[in-house]
């Protein structure tokens, strides 16, 4: 199997950033037993922007976790940039997801107590790279050069949702995880967010947003349905 | 950088939370620190006071046909035993039994200060001892004569009357084994300047003379009484090895030393109870503190993943949060403690506790910050809420009953037999604790604090219809949802009330524990001198005592000596109606009833006798049996059997008698003692004023002098630093688990009270919530807290019975100062419910959007 | 239930300033408004015109700083009377979904065994019976909005106001939510009033108000 991963890695490389293969998973809440993934796959290529829906309950979240390699699949695998992140030790998993991925909640994406500017210093030095210049033309090009020194407590909720995505892209990632970014947005806003979105996926970066809007839908190069655990 | 901006962060929006974490870590800190401070200090006090109380460090004895060369430094002491002295009084002659007459140097009194005590006339010459003065009916001027055992009479005349308050050791009899009885220092005392004695007493037969050294050693000692006491035998024992045989050392400055370092032990065990559980209440106290922030670091934990964080970075912030507010704590910790006693903190001890009990409360910290797993996804936040819910696990293994019959085991196996705490073992210089005796108390605070856990999560679990019941008159149909709330809060919401119950209990048990300490220090000291002020040897009537200002009151008692067999004991006679208001009368003092009992039988009937246990046993006496006691003048008198007596103030232990004061004054005549009740002012006072009133020849001690002099070192080492210290640490930690965890309780809840509020609850149905929390931790305190307070006061008491001299009859209860842990911590409790009410009557809109 | 003539809700001259002095913002000014017993009024416009702030005044959750709100069919008492479904995680985290949605009842002083079955039937209604033990973590996103929604149907309100109720919820939830609560409305004669920029819910409510900038532009209920 390894010989076959490692014949991979070089298609992977310059095909697809991530691949995720026959996912499944499971869990108990409360005393039901929830299936859910039930043998996902899915690959994205670099700038492509995939949008994954679906209702709710139906494993966007789970799919998203185990992308992100912050939840281990109770079978399959995921590979990030031709790397394995499923079923490894913690810390190199934290490494992959520091160097090749950005993550972007619906809220709460920054840490309370940093300023904006200190939030992307933060992901960078986790991903081990600093790069002011960097962080200076995303704060520029979300409009936040004014707001680098702001407390989250002190944004606006347009201001919070442009900050989340800066320090999502604070590390350069090869492939931006969106988990329904656009829910709390107005129309006018979700647009920008997307538009950035999209931005970002012109040039080397894979996107996949989970969501339910339409808007995210339309503008996708890809929609993957979720149902009940399965690809629809 | 992004820990320096990290923790820069987190003190610009955490301020309060971090200082209050600080604060509990400096309260770690501060106690073993303030502790040890106080316990060096205490441990020079106790050294530099029994040096100071020793006037001669050592008296080294010429030996039988040996020739001694004077020791440098030394000064000559002559005995020479005289059969006795003679005074024409008014044409009365006047006899004593057999004396001693010493023979000083000029300069002795100046080298040796404290040795003699100048009553009357100069301060050289002849000098007559107080009783011999007192027996003769001699002062200044009066001439007296020796009877020399071979010799012709000689006569002097005597230049003054001086008291000689160390006689014991003055008088002892150098090299005499270990077991012996202390030997009772000559009735009669005549001091001579040195050349006089000689002219009188170098013909004198040499078994009836005694050469002796008096030495003064280099005081510079360590300040800790357990090695100064090893320093001074071992260079006491090389000077014997030097001197090869020719003189024995005498060395009243070791045995000084040895008792004070008993003491001294005594007192760093006291340090271990009572600073131990108080160092650990505020470990737990700062855990929670810390743990009270978990939800908002979840969060920060789940996204610092999602950002690509490993474990290590993880470990790396909380460490950095840890030592910021661990640098802070120590730095306040050890500041208080040095203000309050300075360098002495600074001992290798002290700082060996206090660091470790700043690594305890460190860890304590890091755990609770490490301790929130990453809620990134469902199940993770599924399996999280389940816990909350689970027993915990000491609980579930029924850890609180374990501990507390383990506890009351090893109790009742350490304390059978009337063990010793502090063991002097036989021909070591070493002391050693019977540590085994910490056991039990260790194990009822460990079991007590479980059992109050698991109470409080029984109310709040299964018990929540009580709850429910407990809340309505607040809540009205409400009350089944408050209950519920608090339920579902029961791990947060049983650790303070767990800790509001320990603090608690610690306060009560450290107050009752040093209260029982201070009466039972007050009754030693009263035993020794019979009352606060005791005057002897007066012919004057009680009322010119009762005229003096500052007296309050007057008891005579009645003094004699009487035969027991060939022994000559004590016999007292008592007022029994009005003697306990004179003095302590303690029921440890009496065999087979309580004080009380005892001497009511006295006030029965008039030739009621009290003796010593061990009189009953030579004499095989049964209660109602008639006693024929011969006084030292002849008289004989009937008595019959009715108790036994222990102790007596004044009396030595063991060997006196009691009697009715009526009864005896009807069969002889008898010396009166009378024990003297100030007003409140200082029995030291009061004594210099009598002294000045009835003359010399009185005998007048105070209980404040005596307690220097023959109390023990322990009771003479001022403890109320120490219960200050406790006492506000005791109170501080009260507050402190009450109110402020309570507080941050409700910052974490604002959300839910916010929610309710907005679906429309009146501020009246939000302070139900509130004040049902503040009323649970309230019960918590009250009942187990005191429950748990009063078990261990009476374990304390109990194990710590060597402490005590004689032992407490009962506890005593500072009732001012629980009124006071009560009253501020019911104060906090109201001020963290009133501030979380007026948190939630913050327009509940602007509040949500906070969250 | 009596019925009082007379709107809902009835508003003039509305105004709501938040801070003060330079940092103070404008949220809503102007505003007027009428609302009768049994109208459904879908609220859009930007983020950041003003609809939750005039949704809160509406509730009488909040206070005007300038003109008046009135609600003349309710006797001028918003107080249980107007249920408020919220944009964000509204449930108290440490109750049941049951407890939940009997919450307001109980606060309102209803009787606990009758708040109890209202919240269970309420739960039955919008087919959430089997979470009625859950607690809220327990929950995802949609069903957690769902129940909000049998929450503010529990205490029979005479006007229900909901701020973006669908947010969270995909298409399927957010049709099934604006269907009952405008079954509801119509069943109860309750006024219905949905902050939304979604258009598809808002095209599923006959009124339609537009706030820009803080100003009501279009009102057509």
């Amino acid at each position: 199997m390894e010989v076959t991963v490692s014949s991979e890695t070089t298609r992977a490389e310059s095909l697809e950033i991530v691949r995720a293969e026959e996912l499944y998973r499971f869990y108990r809440a409360g005393d039901e037993e929830v299936r859910a993934l039930r043998g996902v796959s899915l690959t994205v290529a670099p700038g492509e922007v995939v949008a994954v829906t679906g209702p709710s309950g139906s494993g966007k979240s789970t799919l998203m976790a185990c992308l992100a390699g912050l939840d281990d699949p109770d079978g399959g695998m995921v590979w990030i940039a031709g790397r394995r992140i499923s079923h490894r030790r913690d810390a190199e998993q934290a490494a992959l997801r520091a160097r090749h991925i950005g993550v972007l909640f619906q809220s709460g994406n920054l840490i309370e107590h940093l300023t904006v500017a200190q939030n992307i210093d933060l992901a960078q030095r986790l991903a081990g790279r600093r790069d002011p210049a960097w962080r200076d033309a995303i704060l520029g090009s979300l409009g936040l050069t004014l707001r680098r020194r702001a407390r989250p407590s002190d944004l606006s909720g347009g201001e919070s949702a442009r900050a989340g995505l800066a320090v999502a892209l604070a590390n350069r990632p090869a492939l931006l995880l969106a988990d329904e970014p656009t829910g709390e947005l107005d129309a006018q806003t979700e647009h920008r967010v997307l538009s950035l979105l999209h931005a970002q996926a012109g040039e080397r970066t894979g996107v996949v947003i989970a969501s339910h809007s339409p808007a995210v839908r339309q503008r996708a190069d890809r929609v993957i349905q979720l149902s009940d655990g399965r690809v629809t | 950088m992004i820990i320096l901006n990290w923790l820069r962060g987190l003190l610009l929006t955490r301020t309060w939370r971090l200082a209050a974490a600080a604060l509990g870590i400096a309260a770690a800190v501060a106690l073993p620190a303030a502790l040890g401070g106080f316990l060096t200090s205490a441990k020079a006090t106790m050294t530099a006071r029994s040096i100071e109380r020793v006037p001669v460090d050592w008296q080294v004895e010429t030996q039988p046909g040996a020739a001694l060369a004077p020791l440098p430094g030394s000064r000559e002491a002559d005995f020479a035993h005289v059969t006795g002295f003679q005074a024409e009084e008014g044409g009365q002659t006047l006899t004593t039994g057999p004396g001693q007459v010493l023979g000083l140097p000029a300069d002795y009194s100046a080298v040796f200060p404290g040795e003699i005590r100048p009553l009357a006339g100069r301060s050289s010459g002849p000098l007559l001892a107080q009783q011999t003065a007192a027996n003769l009916h001699a002062v200044p001027g009066s001439t007296i004569k020796i009877h020399r055992k071979g010799l012709p009479d000689a006569t002097v005349t005597v230049a003054g009357v001086v008291d000689l308050p160390q006689a014991d050791s003055l008088f002892q009899r150098v090299g005499a084994p270990p077991a012996a009885q202390p030997q009772a220092p000559p009735d009669n005392v005549l001091l001579l300047p040195a050349a006089d004695w000689h002219r009188l007493f170098d013909a004198l037969p040499r078994d009836q003379i005694r050469v002796q050294y008096h030495l003064r050693i280099d005081h510079r000692l360590p300040s800790d009484p357990a090695e100064a006491y090893v320093k001074v035998t071992g260079e006491a024992r090389n000077l014997e090895v030097r001197l090869a045989g020719a003189g024995l050392v005498g060395d009243n400055l070791g045995a000084a030393l040895g008792a004070a370092r008993e003491d001294a032990l005594y007192s760093q065990v006291l340090f271990l109870f009572l600073g131990v559980p108080g160092v650990a209440l505020a470990i737990a106290l700062t855990a929670a503190i810390t743990r009270s922030g978990a939800t908002r670091r979840g969060g920060e934990q789940a996204l610092l993943r999602a950002r690509g964080a490993s474990r290590t970075a993880f470990v790396r912030l909380a460490v950095a949060e840890t030592a910021l507010v661990a640098v802070a704590g120590t730095v306040i910790g050890l500041g208080v403690a040095l203000i309050l006693y300075g360098s002495a903190v600074l001992t290798a001890t002290t700082i060996w506790a206090a660091g470790l009990s700043l690594l305890a409360a460190c860890a304590a910290v890091l755990a609770s910050v490490l301790r929130p797993p990453s809620v990134t996804t469902a199940r993770r936040a599924v399996d999280q809420t389940r816990t909350q819910s689970r027993t915990p696990a000491p609980l579930r293994l029924g850890l609180d009953a374990w501990l507390l019959t383990g506890s009351l085991t090893v109790f009742w196996i350490t304390s059978r037999n009337g063990y010793q705490l502090v063991l002097v073992p036989e021909g070591l210089p070493q002391l050693s604790v019977d540590y085994w005796a910490f056991a039990g108390p260790a194990l009822l605070w460990a079991g007590g604090g479980l059992l109050a856990w698991r109470l409080s999560r029984l109310l709040l679990g299964p018990g929540r219809t009580l709850v429910a019941r407990l809340a309505r008159p607040l809540a009205g149909p409400l009350s089944g949802t408050v209950a519920a709330t608090l339920a579902r809060q029961r791990g947060a919401l049983s650790r303070t009330m767990t800790l509001a119950a320990l603090a608690v209990a610690f306060a009560v048990s450290t107050a009752v524990f040093d209260a029982t300490y201070r009466q039972q220090t007050l009754v030693d000291a009263e035993l020794t001198n019979g009352a606060q002020v005791t005057v002897s040897q007066t012919t004057r009537p009680a009322g010119d005592l009762a005229a003096v200002p500052g007296v309050a009151g007057v008891e005579p008692l009645q003094h004699r000596f009487a035969y027991v067999g060939s022994d000559l004991q004590d016999l007292y006679g008592i007022r029994p109606r009005t003697i306990t208001g004179a003095t302590h009368l303690s029921d440890a003092y009496f065999a087979a009833g309580t004080a009380r009992q005892i001497v009511d039988r006295l006030a029965r009937q008039p030739d009621a006798l009290l003796v010593s246990q061990e009189t009953v046993n030579d004499f095989q006496l049964q209660l109602g049996d008639q006693i024929r006691l011969r006084t030292e003048d002849g008289t004989t008198i009937p008595f019959h059997y009715a108790g036994i007596v222990t102790e007596f103030p004044t009396a030595p232990r063991d060997s006196c008698l009691v009697a009715n004061a009526t009864y005896l004054a009807a069969h002889t005549p008898t010396d009166a003692v009378y024990l003297v009740r100030t007003d409140g002012t200082a029995p030291r006072v009061v004594a210099d004023r009598l002294r000045a009133q009835l003359g010399p020849a009185a005998k007048i001690t105070d209980i404040e002098t005596t307690r220097q002099v023959v109390g023990s070192s322990l009771t003479a080492v001022d403890l109320s630093g120490l219960t200050a210290i406790e006492l506000g640490y005791a109170l501080a930690l009260a507050v402190a688990a009450t109110g402020l965890l309570l507080v941050l309780g409700f910052a974490e809840r604002r959300r839910t009270l916010a929610l309710a509020a907005v679906l429309g609850a009146r501020p009246r149905q939000l302070g139900a919530f509130v004040w049902t929390e503040v009323l649970l931790t309230a019960l918590a305190g009250l009942i187990l807290g005191t429950a748990i307070g009063w078990a261990l006061s009476r374990m304390l008491v109990a194990v710590l019975n060597g402490v005590f001299d004689p032992p407490p009859d009962q506890l005593a209860v500072p009732w001012p100062y629980v009124t006071a842990v009560g009253c501020l911590g019911a104060a906090a409790l109201l001020a963290a419910g009133t501030l979380a009410v007026r948190a939630t009557r913050r327009l509940p809109l602007t509040v949500l959007r906070d969250l | 239930m009596t019925t009082i003539d007379g709107p809902v809700v009835e508003c003039r001259g509305l105004a709501r300033t938040y801070g003060r002095g330079t940092r103070a913002v404008v949220a809503v000014h102007g505003v007027g408004c009428v609302l009768e017993p049994g109208a459904q009024v879908a609220v859009t416009g930007p983020s950041g015109s003003g609809k939750t702030t005039l949704l809160h005044l509406l509730a009488g959750l909040d206070r005007p700083t300038a003109g008046q709100v009135t609600w003349p069919a309710l006797d001028d008492e918003p107080r249980g009377k107007v249920a408020v479904v919220f944009q964000g995680p509204s449930l108290l985290p440490p109750l049941t979904v049951a407890e939940n949605v009997a919450l307001p009842s109980l606060i309102f002083g209803c009787p606990e065994a009758a708040a109890r079955s209202g919240a269970l039937d309420a739960l039955g209604t919008l087919g959430l019976g089997d979470l009625a033990d859950r607690l809220p973590d327990e929950l995802s996103g949609g069903q957690a909005q769902r129940v909000a929604v049998a929450r503010a149907l529990a205490t029979r309100p005479r006007l229900i106001v909901a701020d973006e109720p669908t947010a969270h919820l995909d298409s399927a939830h957010a049709s099934q939510v604006i269907g009952l609560l405008s079954e509801v409305s119509a069943r109860t004669g309750a006024a219905l009033l949905v902050a939304t920029h979604d258009r598809a819910v808002a095209g599923r409510l006959p009124g339609r108000w537009v706030m820009r900038d803080g100003a009501l532009r279009e009102a057509d209920s």
